[in-house]
């Protein structure tokens, strides 16, 4: 197994399971209502925000795999319009993963040597970087979105 | 591939995030870290306690020694929080992260490049023979998302 290859396999576990913390997003997401993703608990940011937010950054980092510029903003990674259908929500979280899949696909055709080069700009660091990173960040607000499903479901069943 | 800067590159992110909690640990006084998560969750100690045994595990199956704290994983990875009886303090627990982090680094730091693409102890001979990618290198890069993943959750704490 090349390191592109492994890199993908980690990529693809967090989003379809076999990782090691045995936890992963198609599970998770498995059963959440467009209302369950859309309620705000406490604080903090809702389900489907949290969905946007991951798919967002596969997008722009996705779009330089696929040789073209990067073009990515904070500000917007958060910028989810509202959902109000049980639609808008499987439309959302379908693209989440058709983009998944295609994203592991593109790290595990690379090639070894293009992991060490320059991500866009040098000032991102290379493709290894932003790729782990990106596995990273999925682990991180997976963690988030877990807990709340929790919370929400204990809450229904009260 | 060349093997150095692979190692250096995962080592890299599993320091950026032990630095990411050590900070994130420091800036939560005992009283915050005794609450829980979400209501009903975990406490921000039970986590404590559960990435330090998780990153004290990794001593054996990377076969560097024993365990600096034995009986960690029995209380935080193999008992609920709940059903816990005893538990160390909150201050042993802020040093036990610390000094076995502080025993990882030294531990990493003594190991020749070759011996993190080696076999480590949760895998047998004939498996890794046929998966080799699932090396002592990987084991870091699996123990740096456990930590997103849990990174996740504390900062909601805060």
């Amino acid at each position: 197994m090349t390191t592109p290859q492994q890199l993908s396999k980690h990529f693809k576990d967090v989003f379809f399971g076999g990782n090691w913390t045995a936890v992963n997003l198609k599970d998770t997401l498995e059963g959440i209502t467009w209302q369950q993703a859309t309620t705000k608990v406490h604080n903090l940011n809702t389900i489907a925000v949290l969905v946007f937010h991951i798919d967002y950054y596969i997008d722009v980092v996705l779009k330089v795999l696929q040789g073209e510029p990067l073009n990515a903003s904070d500000k917007y990674s958060f910028g989810l319009q509202p959902i109000t259908s049980g639609e808008e929500w499987r439309k959302l979280v379908n693209k989440t993963f058709e983009q998944a899949e295609l994203f592991a696909n593109r790290i595990e055709g690379l090639d070894d040597k293009k992991l060490f080069e320059d991500f866009a700009d040098p000032k991102y660091g290379n493709y290894f970087r932003n790729l782990a990173g990106i596995i990273e960040h999925t682990h991180y607000h997976l963690g988030q979105i877990v807990l709340l499903k929790k919370i929400l479901y204990e809450s229904q069943d009260q | 591939m060349d093997k150095v800067l692979f190692i250096k590159m995962v080592l890299g992110a599993w320091n950026i995030r032990i630095a990411q909690l050590d900070k994130l640990f420091g800036e939560l006084p005992d009283e915050q870290l005794q609450k829980e998560i979400a209501p009903g969750k975990n406490t921000g100690v039970y986590i404590l306690g559960h990435l330090t045994a998780i990153n004290n595990r990794m001593i054996p199956l990377l076969n560097l020694g024993n365990e600096l704290h034995p009986g960690l994983f029995k209380t935080f990875v193999e008992t609920p929080e709940k059903e816990i009886v005893a538990t160390p303090t909150v201050k042993e627990l802020r040093q036990a992260w610390k000094d076995i982090n502080k025993e990882l680094d030294a531990l990493f730091e003594r190991m020749q490049p070759d011996e993190w693409f080696e076999r480590h102890n949760s895998i047998s001979p004939e498996d890794f023979a046929k998966e080799p990618h699932r090396n002592k290198l990987n084991v870091v890069i699996t123990r740096t998302c456990h930590l997103d993943y849990h990174a996740g959750q504390l900062v909601l704490l805060k």
